[in-house]
């Protein structure tokens, strides 16, 4: 199993980009990508080609499971590992995520001291089930 | 004063009678016409005449040889006439004592000749008579009697006759009238009501249906309803089966309660509707067919469906920010950013704390209003219910350190399974052992039992804080009640209690508090135990 090491965050919200960043930079040491949007995300998909993405869910326009869908339709991120962040917590929301082929899902709000913990552990079971 | 006798009650009798036949004054009737003509003609007489008497006057119905309409009551033969059953005849008015100074004997019509047969109503009363007069002194035979007798049963025929027509037509009347204000009441309200008969075929479709139907059905032939409009299942898209339309489903005997259906209708937007609807029997239990009543929901779902639209997106607005606040400050806290003084780091967690709590309340808040608005899914299943109750303890401890107090698990022999949301338990858990906690002094012990009864496991959580007055224990459990203001400055929401009491409500448990101002308190819930319940787990 490679390494985690880019990761693209798609998330409207600029607060949260930033908070995400140093968790996931600082503290995790990866290499982040932000996009505003899940188009942004899609335009830099091959350019900065990220081994996991970090997905919202509520986002103006298009939301995070048409943003999945649309990567899913991509040759590149058919099958890349895609986490959802949402402020929903209904576990009955929760599974219907999971069955969007989606790799995990974190919860907002989320500690940002142990987000990357929370990212490897999806990234290795992920790669677990291949 | 003057006892009323037997000739006041005969006017009495007569008089109702009379009104019963509503005959005084009415228009000359042919058949009346035809017997006088018969009896004046057969008899030779030059005026036969069917008279009768109300209180002051004698009136013909008929009369032949005759130009007045009525004479006073004073002067007339028939009066003396209708005092017994039988034919009265006066062969000669001016030797008789009761006539000769009456002034129809004396003056016109100059009567010397009298015969007449009283009349009775159909209930008996004597009412008139079919009388002929002569201006001459004669005498009738036996067989001119009897046909004199004959055409007065024929009068009293053609009565009876005539008021049971008009008995009808006044009953049909009242049908026609009482079935216009049915159908008046039927289209003035705003439900849909349609009704059938035993063999299905409608026989209502007030306004409001054929409004929502885009036109009346029942002008309708069946292979046309379909360009008028499709009908669909609560969702709005599935097809509805003949047999689940309500109407049908009455008639066959079912309770229709409040059963969703789309209705579309060409033109009109999607219509959801309720029907309520039964069987309609006679008293003896013989069908006569079915109705069904239909509430308009649209509106009603259209604004529970903003309304959850709504709580998503609050909790997504409030949520995101304090994602970033709670977050930044974690990362400032964590030293990630640099080193802090002592008072930054008390700083920090000022904020962070209440940050925290400004979460929990949101959390709560969401649950309170989706425990009310039914939009609470509780994913429960068959599980043990001991491990559960450990990981809440477990879960608590840093909790209980921070404050002081030690936590014990006191378990039973036995561990049991129960139908339960174990993040709904553990959510539970968190509130009475943080309130246990809370209210707790420094160095004291803090004791979740685990009980088993004959048909419930309860989990009761005892600590030795200062008690609760007996007054206040009814409300705890409502909404920022009196202990909740104090767990509020303590940093609570003012709501865990209610949410508590919904949740394992919901699970078919129950909740309750015992404790005696300084001694303490005991918050327990119980719950069914799995082997005691035949239902299936519940949503």
């Amino acid at each position: 199993m490679s390494e985690l090491e880019r990761i693209m965050h798609i998330e409207d919200d600029p607060s949260i980009q930033e908070v995400a960043r140093v968790a996931l930079e600082i503290v995790g040491g990866f290499t982040v990508m932000s996009c505003a949007s899940g188009t942004e995300g899609l335009e830099n998909l091959e350019a900065f080609a990220p081994q996991l993405i970090l997905l919202d869910v509520m986002m103006p326009g298009m939301d995070g499971p048409e943003t999945l869908a649309r990567l899913r339709r991509t040759a590149y991120a058919a099958s890349l590992p895609v986490v959802f962040m949402t402020a929903k917590v209904q576990s009955q929301e929760i599974a219907e995520y999971h069955q969007l082929s989606a790799a995990g899902v974190i919860v907002k709000p989320f500690d940002p001291m142990t987000l990357a913990d929370q990212i490897r552990g999806i990234w290795s079971q992920s790669h677990g089930q291949r | 004063m003057k006892q009323p006798n037997d000739r006041d009650l005969a006017l009495t009798k007569r008089l109702q009678a009379l009104q019963q036949l509503n005959i005084m004054d009415s228009e000359p009737e042919q058949a009346f016409d035809d017997i006088t003509a018969i009896a004046a003609s057969i008899l030779g007489m030059p005026i036969a005449l069917i008279s009768l008497l109300d209180d002051s006057r004698q009136w013909f119905k008929s009369k032949v040889g005759l130009d007045v309409c009525e004479t006073p009551i004073g002067s007339a033969f028939c009066a003396h006439a209708i005092l017994s059953d039988a034919l009265m005849e006066v062969s000669d008015a001016r030797e008789d004592a009761r006539f000769a100074e009456n002034p129809l004997v004396l003056g016109e019509p100059h009567i010397r000749f009298y015969a007449g047969v009283p009349l009775s109503s159909p209930g008996g009363t004597r009412l008139g008579t079919l009388c002929v007069i002569d201006s001459n002194p004669r005498q009738l035979d036996n067989s001119q009697r009897q046909l004199l007798i004959s055409l007065a049963r024929l009068i009293e025929q053609l009565l009876m006759l005539r008021q049971e027509i008009r008995s009808n037509e006044e009953r049909q009347r009242q049908l026609v009238e009482q079935q216009t204000i049915n159908q008046q009441l039927l289209d003035s309200v705003v439900e849909g009501v349609v009704a059938c008969d035993a063999q299905g075929t409608l026989t209502l479709f007030n306004n409001t249906a054929q409004q929502w139907h885009g036109g009346n059905i029942m002008d309708l032939a069946p292979d046309q309803w379909a360009s008028h409009y499709h009908l669909f299942d609560d969702d709005g898209t599935t097809p509805l089966l003949v047999e689940h339309i309500p109407l049908l489903r009455a008639l066959r005997g079912e309770t229709v309660r409040n059963v969703g259906m789309c209705i579309q209708a060409a033109g009109q937007p999607p219509r959801f509707i309720e029907a309520n609807g039964g069987q309609l029997s006679t008293p003896q239990g013989q069908l006569i067919g079915a109705v069904v009543v239909m509430h308009d929901v649209t509106e009603r779902r259209r604004m529970d469906l903003l309304k959850r639209n709504f709580v998503a997106s609050v909790s997504h607005e409030l949520r995101t920010p304090l994602t970033s606040i709670s977050g930044a400050i974690s990362l400032v806290q964590s030293g990630t950013t640099g080193p802090l003084s002592a008072a930054a780091e008390k700083m920090l967690g000022i904020a962070q704390l209440n940050s925290k709590r400004l979460n929990q309340m949101i959390n709560d808040l969401l649950d309170i209003e989706r425990l009310e608005s039914g939009q609470m899914h509780l994913i429960s299943r068959v599980q043990p219910l001991l491990p559960i109750i450990r990981s809440a303890c477990e879960i608590n401890q840093s909790y209980a350190t921070e404050f002081s107090v030690s936590l014990e698990l006191d378990e039973p022999a036995a561990d049991h399974e129960v139908i339960i949301d174990a993040n709904r338990i553990l959510q539970v858990m968190d509130n009475y052992l943080s309130n246990a906690i809370k209210f707790s002094p420094a160095a004291s012990k803090v004791v979740v039992q685990v009980e088993l009864l004959p048909d419930r496991i309860q989990v009761n959580v005892v600590d030795q804080g200062s008690g609760i007055a007996e007054k206040d224990q009814p409300r705890l459990f409502q909404r920022f009640s009196q202990l909740e203001s104090a767990s509020r400055r303590s940093g609570g929401t003012g709501l865990g209690l209610s949410i508590t009491r919904e949740l394992i409500t919901r699970m078919g448990g129950e909740t309750g508090v015992v404790s005696i101002p300084g001694q303490g308190a005991r918050f327990w819930f119980s719950l069914p135990l799995a082997e005691a319940t035949t239902d299936s787990p519940v949503h």
